[in-house]
Protein backbone atom coordinates (compact mmCIF):
# COMPACT_ATOMS: atom_id res chain seq x y z
CA UNK A 1 0.00 0.00 0.00
CA UNK A 2 1.46 3.30 -0.90
CA UNK A 3 1.91 5.54 2.08
CA UNK A 4 0.09 8.64 0.93
CA UNK A 5 -2.97 6.90 -0.40
CA UNK A 6 -2.98 4.56 2.56
CA UNK A 7 -2.85 7.51 4.92
CA UNK A 8 -5.73 9.21 3.12
CA UNK A 9 -7.89 6.11 3.47
CA UNK A 10 -6.85 5.65 7.10
CA UNK A 11 -7.80 9.25 7.84
CA UNK A 12 -11.09 8.82 6.00
CA UNK A 13 -11.86 5.74 8.09
CA UNK A 14 -10.99 7.51 11.34
CA UNK A 15 -13.07 10.57 10.53
CA UNK A 16 -16.05 8.69 9.18
CA UNK A 17 -16.19 6.20 12.02
CA UNK A 18 -16.84 9.12 14.35
CA UNK A 19 -19.80 10.19 12.24
CA UNK A 20 -21.48 6.83 11.87
CA UNK A 21 -24.60 6.60 14.00
CA UNK A 22 -25.73 2.98 13.98
CA UNK A 23 -29.51 2.63 14.21
CA UNK A 24 -28.78 -0.22 16.58
CA UNK A 25 -29.24 -3.95 16.87
CA UNK A 26 -32.68 -3.43 18.40
CA UNK A 27 -33.73 -1.59 15.26
CA UNK A 28 -32.58 -4.62 13.27
CA UNK A 29 -34.70 -6.86 15.49
CA UNK A 30 -37.77 -4.69 15.05
CA UNK A 31 -37.34 -4.73 11.29
CA UNK A 32 -36.91 -8.48 11.12
CA UNK A 33 -39.89 -9.04 13.41
CA UNK A 34 -42.05 -6.92 11.11
CA UNK A 35 -40.89 -8.75 8.02
CA UNK A 36 -41.23 -12.19 9.44
CA UNK A 37 -44.67 -11.35 10.68
CA UNK A 38 -46.20 -14.47 12.07
CA UNK A 39 -43.88 -17.41 12.46
CA UNK A 40 -45.59 -20.52 13.71
CA UNK A 41 -44.28 -23.89 14.62
CA UNK A 42 -46.31 -27.02 14.45
CA UNK A 43 -48.78 -27.23 17.27
CA UNK A 44 -48.12 -23.75 18.59
CA UNK A 45 -51.03 -21.49 19.28
CA UNK A 46 -50.31 -18.30 17.42
CA UNK A 47 -52.66 -15.40 17.02
CA UNK A 48 -52.83 -14.31 13.42
CA UNK A 49 -51.90 -10.69 13.31
CA UNK A 50 -51.31 -8.37 10.44
CA UNK A 51 -47.89 -6.87 10.41
CA UNK A 52 -46.63 -4.39 7.88
CA UNK A 53 -43.04 -4.62 6.90
CA UNK A 54 -40.37 -5.66 4.44
CA UNK A 55 -39.14 -3.40 1.75
CA UNK A 56 -41.59 -1.45 -0.33
CA UNK A 57 -39.79 0.05 -3.28
CA UNK A 58 -41.48 2.38 -5.71
CA UNK A 59 -41.40 0.44 -8.96
CA UNK A 60 -41.44 3.43 -11.24
CA UNK A 61 -43.51 1.61 -13.81
CA UNK A 62 -46.79 3.31 -13.38
CA UNK A 63 -47.70 1.93 -9.98
CA UNK A 64 -49.81 4.17 -7.86
CA UNK A 65 -48.19 3.13 -4.62
CA UNK A 66 -47.21 5.97 -2.38
CA UNK A 67 -43.67 7.02 -3.14
CA UNK A 68 -41.26 5.28 -0.83
CA UNK A 69 -38.82 7.58 0.82
CA UNK A 70 -35.94 6.65 3.04
CA UNK A 71 -36.26 7.69 6.59
CA UNK A 72 -33.15 9.42 7.89
CA UNK A 73 -32.84 7.08 10.80
CA UNK A 74 -34.17 3.82 9.46
CA UNK A 75 -32.69 1.12 7.35
CA UNK A 76 -35.63 0.59 5.05
CA UNK A 77 -38.28 2.37 3.14
CA UNK A 78 -41.25 3.31 5.16
CA UNK A 79 -44.01 0.93 4.11
CA UNK A 80 -47.12 2.59 2.75
CA UNK A 81 -49.29 3.79 5.59
CA UNK A 82 -52.59 1.99 5.18
CA UNK A 83 -55.77 4.03 5.14
CA UNK A 84 -58.91 2.63 6.73
CA UNK A 85 -59.86 0.69 3.61
CA UNK A 86 -56.39 -0.82 3.14
CA UNK A 87 -56.20 -1.59 6.86
CA UNK A 88 -59.49 -3.43 6.61
CA UNK A 89 -58.17 -5.39 3.63
CA UNK A 90 -55.00 -6.24 5.56
CA UNK A 91 -57.12 -7.71 8.32
CA UNK A 92 -58.97 -9.83 5.76
CA UNK A 93 -55.69 -10.89 4.15
CA UNK A 94 -54.38 -11.85 7.58
CA UNK A 95 -57.50 -13.87 8.35
CA UNK A 96 -57.19 -15.65 5.02
CA UNK A 97 -54.00 -17.26 6.32
CA UNK A 98 -56.23 -19.51 8.38
CA UNK A 99 -55.83 -21.17 11.71
CA UNK A 100 -52.25 -22.34 12.31
CA UNK A 101 -53.63 -24.93 14.69
CA UNK A 102 -55.26 -26.63 11.73
CA UNK A 103 -52.50 -25.96 9.21
CA UNK A 104 -49.21 -24.88 10.78
CA UNK A 105 -47.21 -22.51 8.67
CA UNK A 106 -43.51 -21.92 8.84
CA UNK A 107 -43.80 -18.22 8.15
CA UNK A 108 -46.54 -15.79 7.26
CA UNK A 109 -46.95 -12.07 6.95
CA UNK A 110 -49.27 -9.46 5.48
CA UNK A 111 -48.90 -5.97 4.06
CA UNK A 112 -50.27 -3.44 1.62
CA UNK A 113 -49.58 -4.27 -2.04
CA UNK A 114 -47.03 -1.97 -3.68
CA UNK A 115 -45.60 -1.77 -7.17
CA UNK A 116 -42.49 -3.46 -5.85
CA UNK A 117 -42.19 -5.44 -2.62
CA UNK A 118 -39.34 -7.64 -1.52
CA UNK A 119 -39.18 -9.75 1.60
CA UNK A 120 -35.74 -11.17 2.23
CA UNK A 121 -36.40 -12.24 5.81
CA UNK A 122 -37.33 -15.76 4.80
CA UNK A 123 -35.18 -18.55 6.16
CA UNK A 124 -36.42 -22.04 5.36
CA UNK A 125 -34.95 -25.44 6.17
CA UNK A 126 -34.58 -27.80 3.23
CA UNK A 127 -37.98 -29.39 2.59
CA UNK A 128 -40.93 -29.47 0.21
CA UNK A 129 -43.22 -26.47 0.64
CA UNK A 130 -46.34 -24.83 -0.56
CA UNK A 131 -46.57 -21.07 -0.78
CA UNK A 132 -50.00 -19.49 -0.51
CA UNK A 133 -50.43 -15.87 -1.56
CA UNK A 134 -53.70 -14.07 -0.85
CA UNK A 135 -54.68 -10.66 -2.17
CA UNK A 136 -57.70 -8.66 -1.02
CA UNK A 137 -58.95 -5.72 -3.07
CA UNK A 138 -58.67 -4.67 -6.70
CA UNK A 139 -56.17 -5.68 -9.38
CA UNK A 140 -53.56 -8.37 -9.61
CA UNK A 141 -50.04 -8.90 -8.33
CA UNK A 142 -47.13 -10.84 -9.79
CA UNK A 143 -45.34 -13.15 -7.39
CA UNK A 144 -41.77 -14.39 -7.75
CA UNK A 145 -39.96 -16.55 -5.21
CA UNK A 146 -36.20 -16.85 -5.47
CA UNK A 147 -33.85 -19.13 -3.60
CA UNK A 148 -30.74 -17.68 -2.02
CA UNK A 149 -29.90 -14.26 -0.77
CA UNK A 150 -28.95 -12.99 -4.21
CA UNK A 151 -29.13 -13.98 -7.81
CA UNK A 152 -31.99 -15.05 -9.98
CA UNK A 153 -32.72 -18.62 -8.96
CA UNK A 154 -36.50 -18.55 -9.36
CA UNK A 155 -38.28 -21.44 -7.73
CA UNK A 156 -41.83 -20.21 -8.22
CA UNK A 157 -43.55 -17.47 -10.17
CA UNK A 158 -47.10 -16.59 -11.04
CA UNK A 159 -49.90 -14.13 -10.50
CA UNK A 160 -52.46 -13.72 -7.79
CA UNK A 161 -55.77 -12.12 -8.61
CA UNK A 162 -57.04 -9.91 -5.84
CA UNK A 163 -60.61 -10.30 -4.66
CA UNK A 164 -62.93 -10.53 -1.71
CA UNK A 165 -62.89 -13.20 -0.45
CA UNK A 166 -59.35 -13.89 -1.68
CA UNK A 167 -58.60 -17.00 -3.70
CA UNK A 168 -54.99 -17.92 -3.01
CA UNK A 169 -52.36 -18.44 -5.66
CA UNK A 170 -50.56 -21.64 -4.73
CA UNK A 171 -47.02 -22.58 -5.57
CA UNK A 172 -45.20 -25.82 -4.84
CA UNK A 173 -41.45 -25.76 -4.51
CA UNK A 174 -38.54 -27.58 -2.96
CA UNK A 175 -35.93 -25.85 -0.83
CA UNK A 176 -32.93 -28.02 -1.62
CA UNK A 177 -30.66 -26.66 1.13
CA UNK A 178 -31.26 -24.71 4.31
CA UNK A 179 -31.09 -21.01 3.61
CA UNK A 180 -32.62 -17.72 2.65
CA UNK A 181 -35.31 -17.01 0.13
CA UNK A 182 -36.73 -13.80 -1.24
CA UNK A 183 -40.30 -13.14 -2.17
CA UNK A 184 -41.09 -10.38 -4.65
CA UNK A 185 -44.62 -9.12 -5.16
CA UNK A 186 -45.48 -6.47 -7.74
CA UNK A 187 -48.97 -5.07 -7.78
CA UNK A 188 -50.49 -3.65 -10.95
CA UNK A 189 -51.87 -0.10 -11.13
CA UNK A 190 -55.16 -1.10 -9.55
CA UNK A 191 -53.66 -3.12 -6.74
CA UNK A 192 -50.65 -0.99 -5.76
CA UNK A 193 -51.40 1.07 -2.71
CA UNK A 194 -54.97 -0.23 -2.57
CA UNK A 195 -55.03 -3.97 -2.14
CA UNK A 196 -53.55 -5.94 0.73
CA UNK A 197 -51.79 -9.27 0.57
CA UNK A 198 -50.64 -12.02 2.84
CA UNK A 199 -48.57 -15.10 2.24
CA UNK A 200 -47.62 -18.21 4.14
CA UNK A 201 -45.22 -21.08 3.73
CA UNK A 202 -46.51 -24.51 4.65
CA UNK A 203 -44.52 -27.73 4.75
CA UNK A 204 -45.94 -29.99 2.07
CA UNK A 205 -46.04 -32.88 4.52
CA UNK A 206 -48.34 -30.92 6.81
CA UNK A 207 -50.65 -29.79 4.08
CA UNK A 208 -54.05 -31.38 4.02
CA UNK A 209 -56.23 -30.08 1.27
CA UNK A 210 -59.97 -29.93 1.85
CA UNK A 211 -62.16 -31.90 -0.53
CA UNK A 212 -63.68 -29.74 -3.22
CA UNK A 213 -67.39 -29.57 -3.93
CA UNK A 214 -66.80 -31.21 -7.30
CA UNK A 215 -64.97 -34.13 -5.76
CA UNK A 216 -67.72 -34.60 -3.18
CA UNK A 217 -70.40 -34.49 -5.87
CA UNK A 218 -68.53 -37.00 -8.04
CA UNK A 219 -68.08 -39.32 -5.06
CA UNK A 220 -71.86 -39.20 -4.66
CA UNK A 221 -72.29 -40.01 -8.36
CA UNK A 222 -69.93 -42.98 -8.14
CA UNK A 223 -71.71 -44.24 -5.02
CA UNK A 224 -75.08 -43.89 -6.67
CA UNK A 225 -73.91 -45.96 -9.65
CA UNK A 226 -72.91 -48.79 -7.31
CA UNK A 227 -76.18 -48.53 -5.41
CA UNK A 228 -78.15 -48.60 -8.67
CA UNK A 229 -76.27 -51.79 -9.55
CA UNK A 230 -77.73 -53.39 -6.46
CA UNK A 231 -74.67 -53.10 -4.27
CA UNK A 232 -75.13 -52.12 -0.64
CA UNK A 233 -72.82 -50.78 2.02
CA UNK A 234 -71.17 -48.28 -0.32
CA UNK A 235 -68.46 -45.90 0.96
CA UNK A 236 -67.84 -42.52 -0.72
CA UNK A 237 -64.32 -41.06 -1.03
CA UNK A 238 -62.96 -37.76 -2.36
CA UNK A 239 -59.65 -37.28 -4.19
CA UNK A 240 -57.96 -34.30 -2.54
CA UNK A 241 -55.21 -36.78 -1.65
CA UNK A 242 -54.34 -40.37 -2.40
CA UNK A 243 -55.96 -42.56 0.19
CA UNK A 244 -55.67 -46.08 1.52
CA UNK A 245 -58.64 -47.32 3.48
CA UNK A 246 -58.71 -50.42 5.66
CA UNK A 247 -61.65 -52.82 5.63
CA UNK A 248 -61.29 -55.41 8.40
CA UNK A 249 -63.55 -58.38 7.71
CA UNK A 250 -63.91 -61.93 8.89
CA UNK A 251 -62.15 -64.53 6.78
CA UNK A 252 -64.16 -65.57 3.76
CA UNK A 253 -64.98 -64.91 0.14
CA UNK A 254 -66.01 -61.44 -0.93
CA UNK A 255 -67.09 -59.42 -3.92
CA UNK A 256 -65.36 -56.06 -4.31
CA UNK A 257 -66.95 -53.24 -6.28
CA UNK A 258 -65.58 -49.80 -6.91
CA UNK A 259 -65.95 -46.93 -9.34
CA UNK A 260 -65.25 -43.28 -9.98
CA UNK A 261 -66.85 -40.23 -11.58
CA UNK A 262 -65.43 -36.97 -12.87
CA UNK A 263 -62.32 -36.07 -14.86
CA UNK A 264 -58.96 -37.83 -15.01
CA UNK A 265 -57.88 -41.30 -14.04
CA UNK A 266 -58.13 -43.07 -10.71
CA UNK A 267 -56.05 -46.21 -10.13
CA UNK A 268 -57.35 -48.75 -7.62
CA UNK A 269 -55.33 -51.39 -5.84
CA UNK A 270 -56.99 -53.82 -3.43
CA UNK A 271 -54.79 -55.87 -1.15
CA UNK A 272 -55.33 -58.37 1.60
CA UNK A 273 -53.07 -57.42 4.48
CA UNK A 274 -52.43 -58.98 7.84
CA UNK A 275 -54.03 -57.50 10.89
CA UNK A 276 -51.38 -56.56 13.42
CA UNK A 277 -51.47 -57.39 17.12
CA UNK A 278 -52.63 -53.87 17.96
CA UNK A 279 -55.63 -54.24 15.66
CA UNK A 280 -54.27 -52.06 12.88
CA UNK A 281 -53.69 -53.30 9.36
CA UNK A 282 -50.27 -53.86 7.84
CA UNK A 283 -49.22 -51.46 5.14
CA UNK A 284 -48.36 -54.14 2.62
CA UNK A 285 -50.03 -57.30 1.51
CA UNK A 286 -50.98 -59.47 -1.41
CA UNK A 287 -52.51 -57.58 -4.32
CA UNK A 288 -55.95 -58.99 -5.07
CA UNK A 289 -56.78 -56.71 -7.97
CA UNK A 290 -55.36 -53.62 -9.64
CA UNK A 291 -57.45 -51.54 -12.06
CA UNK A 292 -57.19 -48.03 -13.53
CA UNK A 293 -60.42 -46.25 -14.37
CA UNK A 294 -60.57 -43.39 -16.82
CA UNK A 295 -63.38 -41.66 -15.05
CA UNK A 296 -66.29 -39.97 -16.82
CA UNK A 297 -68.91 -37.48 -15.77
CA UNK A 298 -71.53 -40.24 -15.78
CA UNK A 299 -69.21 -42.49 -13.79
CA UNK A 300 -67.59 -45.85 -14.36
CA UNK A 301 -67.66 -48.88 -12.08
CA UNK A 302 -66.10 -52.31 -11.73
CA UNK A 303 -68.32 -54.61 -9.79
CA UNK A 304 -68.28 -57.95 -8.06
CA UNK A 305 -64.60 -58.83 -8.33
CA UNK A 306 -64.27 -62.07 -6.34
CA UNK A 307 -61.53 -62.30 -3.75
CA UNK A 308 -60.76 -64.34 -0.66
CA UNK A 309 -59.68 -62.96 2.69
CA UNK A 310 -57.58 -65.22 4.95
CA UNK A 311 -58.05 -65.28 8.69
CA UNK A 312 -56.38 -62.48 10.59
CA UNK A 313 -56.40 -60.20 7.58
CA UNK A 314 -58.16 -57.11 6.23
CA UNK A 315 -58.72 -55.62 2.84
CA UNK A 316 -57.02 -52.36 1.99
CA UNK A 317 -58.15 -50.30 -0.96
CA UNK A 318 -55.84 -47.65 -2.33
CA UNK A 319 -56.89 -45.07 -4.91
CA UNK A 320 -54.44 -42.75 -6.62
CA UNK A 321 -55.85 -39.83 -8.60
CA UNK A 322 -53.80 -38.36 -11.42
CA UNK A 323 -53.42 -34.59 -11.81
CA UNK A 324 -56.58 -34.24 -13.87
CA UNK A 325 -58.58 -36.15 -11.31
CA UNK A 326 -57.02 -34.62 -8.19
CA UNK A 327 -59.70 -33.09 -5.99
CA UNK A 328 -62.15 -33.11 -8.88
CA UNK A 329 -63.06 -36.75 -9.36
CA UNK A 330 -64.66 -38.84 -6.62
CA UNK A 331 -64.84 -42.55 -5.99
CA UNK A 332 -66.77 -45.17 -4.07
CA UNK A 333 -66.34 -48.79 -3.08
CA UNK A 334 -67.99 -51.68 -1.32
CA UNK A 335 -67.04 -55.15 -0.07
CA UNK A 336 -69.78 -57.70 0.42
CA UNK A 337 -69.79 -61.41 1.16
CA UNK A 338 -69.89 -63.58 -1.96
CA UNK B 1 -11.54 -19.26 12.64
CA UNK B 2 -13.50 -18.19 15.67
CA UNK B 3 -13.38 -20.44 18.65
CA UNK B 4 -16.59 -19.05 20.07
CA UNK B 5 -19.36 -17.58 17.97
CA UNK B 6 -19.93 -13.88 18.48
CA UNK B 7 -23.42 -12.78 19.41
CA UNK B 8 -25.37 -10.79 16.88
CA UNK B 9 -25.08 -7.68 19.04
CA UNK B 10 -21.31 -8.08 19.30
CA UNK B 11 -20.97 -8.49 15.57
CA UNK B 12 -23.17 -5.48 14.95
CA UNK B 13 -21.30 -3.29 17.41
CA UNK B 14 -17.89 -4.32 16.13
CA UNK B 15 -18.51 -4.03 12.40
CA UNK B 16 -21.37 -1.68 11.62
CA UNK B 17 -19.08 1.34 11.55
CA UNK B 18 -16.32 -0.16 9.44
CA UNK B 19 -18.74 -1.60 6.91
CA UNK B 20 -20.54 1.73 6.68
CA UNK B 21 -17.30 3.57 6.01
CA UNK B 22 -16.45 1.11 3.25
CA UNK B 23 -19.81 1.54 1.59
CA UNK B 24 -19.64 5.29 2.10
CA UNK B 25 -16.37 5.40 0.22
CA UNK B 26 -18.09 3.46 -2.55
CA UNK B 27 -21.33 5.47 -2.68
CA UNK B 28 -20.09 8.83 -1.53
CA UNK B 29 -23.26 8.99 0.53
CA UNK B 30 -23.16 8.23 4.22
CA UNK B 31 -26.88 7.66 4.66
CA UNK B 32 -27.07 5.28 1.73
CA UNK B 33 -24.09 3.38 3.07
CA UNK B 34 -25.71 3.12 6.47
CA UNK B 35 -29.01 1.94 4.97
CA UNK B 36 -27.30 -0.80 3.01
CA UNK B 37 -25.29 -2.02 5.99
CA UNK B 38 -28.33 -1.96 8.23
CA UNK B 39 -30.22 -3.99 5.63
CA UNK B 40 -27.37 -6.49 5.47
CA UNK B 41 -27.53 -6.94 9.25
CA UNK B 42 -31.31 -7.39 9.00
CA UNK B 43 -30.77 -10.24 6.57
CA UNK B 44 -28.10 -11.71 8.82
CA UNK B 45 -30.41 -11.66 11.83
CA UNK B 46 -33.24 -13.22 9.81
CA UNK B 47 -31.05 -16.29 9.34
CA UNK B 48 -28.78 -15.89 12.30
CA UNK B 49 -28.85 -19.55 13.27
CA UNK B 50 -27.11 -20.28 9.98
CA UNK B 51 -24.89 -17.22 9.74
CA UNK B 52 -23.64 -17.56 13.31
CA UNK B 53 -22.20 -20.97 12.45
CA UNK B 54 -20.01 -19.57 9.70
CA UNK B 55 -16.30 -19.26 10.40
CA UNK B 56 -16.47 -15.57 9.54
CA UNK B 57 -20.01 -14.17 9.86
CA UNK B 58 -18.83 -10.64 9.13
CA UNK B 59 -17.64 -11.80 5.72
CA UNK B 60 -21.21 -12.90 5.03
CA UNK B 61 -22.58 -9.54 6.14
CA UNK B 62 -19.98 -7.69 4.06
CA UNK B 63 -20.83 -9.76 1.00
CA UNK B 64 -24.54 -9.12 1.47
CA UNK B 65 -23.93 -5.40 1.94
CA UNK B 66 -21.86 -5.17 -1.20
CA UNK B 67 -24.29 -7.24 -3.19
CA UNK B 68 -27.10 -5.02 -2.01
CA UNK B 69 -25.05 -2.03 -3.04
CA UNK B 70 -24.87 -3.42 -6.55
CA UNK B 71 -28.44 -4.64 -6.69
CA UNK B 72 -31.73 -3.20 -7.71
CA UNK B 73 -32.51 -2.84 -4.03
CA UNK B 74 -30.24 0.13 -3.82
CA UNK B 75 -30.39 1.30 -7.41
CA UNK B 76 -34.11 1.85 -7.07
CA UNK B 77 -33.44 4.19 -4.21
CA UNK B 78 -30.37 6.08 -5.15
CA UNK B 79 -30.06 6.21 -8.90
CA UNK B 80 -30.52 9.93 -9.10
CA UNK B 81 -28.19 10.75 -6.27
CA UNK B 82 -25.55 8.44 -7.63
CA UNK B 83 -25.73 9.87 -11.13
CA UNK B 84 -25.34 13.30 -9.69
CA UNK B 85 -22.19 12.25 -7.90
CA UNK B 86 -20.84 10.43 -10.94
CA UNK B 87 -20.97 13.73 -12.74
CA UNK B 88 -19.15 15.34 -9.89
CA UNK B 89 -21.80 17.92 -9.23
CA UNK B 90 -23.20 19.10 -5.97
CA UNK B 91 -21.13 16.94 -3.70
CA UNK B 92 -22.00 17.93 -0.20
CA UNK B 93 -20.21 16.21 2.61
CA UNK B 94 -20.74 17.16 6.15
CA UNK B 95 -17.49 17.34 7.97
CA UNK B 96 -14.54 15.65 6.28
CA UNK B 97 -11.51 17.76 5.61
CA UNK B 98 -10.73 18.84 2.07
CA UNK B 99 -8.42 15.90 1.42
CA UNK B 100 -11.07 13.38 2.35
CA UNK B 101 -13.66 15.23 0.29
CA UNK B 102 -11.26 15.09 -2.61
CA UNK B 103 -10.62 11.39 -2.04
CA UNK B 104 -14.32 10.53 -2.00
CA UNK B 105 -14.91 12.67 -5.06
CA UNK B 106 -11.99 11.04 -6.85
CA UNK B 107 -13.29 7.58 -5.95
CA UNK B 108 -16.63 8.47 -7.50
CA UNK B 109 -14.96 8.98 -10.86
CA UNK B 110 -13.52 5.46 -10.93
CA UNK B 111 -15.23 2.60 -12.75
CA UNK B 112 -17.27 0.59 -10.28
CA UNK B 113 -14.97 -2.44 -10.28
CA UNK B 114 -11.88 -0.34 -9.62
CA UNK B 115 -13.71 1.51 -6.89
CA UNK B 116 -14.82 -1.71 -5.22
CA UNK B 117 -11.35 -3.17 -5.40
CA UNK B 118 -9.66 -0.15 -3.90
CA UNK B 119 -12.23 0.19 -1.12
CA UNK B 120 -12.01 -3.48 -0.24
CA UNK B 121 -8.25 -3.28 -0.29
CA UNK B 122 -7.70 -0.06 1.65
CA UNK B 123 -10.74 0.10 3.91
CA UNK B 124 -11.80 -3.52 4.37
CA UNK B 125 -8.16 -4.65 4.47
CA UNK B 126 -8.87 -7.60 2.23
CA UNK B 127 -5.96 -9.20 0.44
CA UNK B 128 -5.79 -9.34 -3.33
CA UNK B 129 -6.65 -13.03 -3.11
CA UNK B 130 -9.74 -12.32 -1.01
CA UNK B 131 -10.91 -9.61 -3.38
CA UNK B 132 -10.34 -11.91 -6.33
CA UNK B 133 -12.41 -14.62 -4.70
CA UNK B 134 -15.16 -12.18 -3.82
CA UNK B 135 -15.28 -10.74 -7.32
CA UNK B 136 -14.85 -14.09 -9.03
CA UNK B 137 -11.85 -12.98 -11.07
CA UNK B 138 -8.16 -13.97 -11.18
CA UNK B 139 -5.80 -12.26 -8.78
CA UNK B 140 -3.99 -10.67 -11.70
CA UNK B 141 -7.19 -8.90 -12.66
CA UNK B 142 -7.53 -7.45 -9.19
CA UNK B 143 -3.92 -6.29 -9.24
CA UNK B 144 -4.61 -4.61 -12.55
CA UNK B 145 -7.74 -2.92 -11.18
CA UNK B 146 -5.82 -1.70 -8.14
CA UNK B 147 -2.97 -0.39 -10.24
CA UNK B 148 -5.32 1.48 -12.56
CA UNK B 149 -7.32 2.76 -9.61
CA UNK B 150 -4.23 4.06 -7.87
CA UNK B 151 -3.05 5.71 -11.06
CA UNK B 152 -6.41 7.37 -11.60
CA UNK B 153 -6.69 8.44 -7.98
CA UNK B 154 -3.19 9.84 -8.01
CA UNK B 155 -4.00 11.84 -11.09
CA UNK B 156 -7.22 13.07 -9.53
CA UNK B 157 -5.54 13.96 -6.29
CA UNK B 158 -2.56 15.43 -8.07
CA UNK B 159 -0.47 13.00 -6.18
CA UNK B 160 2.71 11.15 -7.01
CA UNK B 161 1.17 8.14 -5.42
CA UNK B 162 0.57 6.28 -8.62
CA UNK B 163 2.17 2.98 -7.90
CA UNK B 164 2.67 0.63 -5.06
CA UNK B 165 2.55 -2.96 -4.17
CA UNK B 166 -0.37 -5.11 -3.36
CA UNK B 167 -0.25 -7.86 -0.88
Amino acid sequence: MTDNLGKLFADLRTEELQKVLPPGADDVRRTVRRRQGVAASAGAVVAVTVIAGAIAVSGGSGGSAPAATPSPSRSEFAPPQPGPEQASRMVLAGKALGDPEKLPYVMATADVVTAGYENAAIDLPADDYRLFVYCVGPGTADVVLKAGDFGDNKVAAGRVTCGEPPVPAQFRFTQTVDGGMRLFLSGDKEAAGQAAFSFKFVRAAEFKESPSGASTANANTAAQLLTDAGIGGVNKVTTESNKTLDEPRPAGNYLASFGCAGPGTVSFVIRSAKTLRDGTVGTDGQTETSVSHKCTAAGKITKNVPMALPAGSAFTITAEANTAARNKAGWAYAFRPA
Amino acid sequence: MQTQPASFDELYAAHFGDLTVQLYAYFGDRQEAQDVVQEAFCRALARWRTVARYDDPVAWVRRVAWNLALSKWRRARTALAFLRKQHGADIHLDGPGPERVALVAALATLPAQYRRAVVLRYLADLTVAQIAEREGVPEGTVKSWLHRARTALAAQLNSDDADGGAR
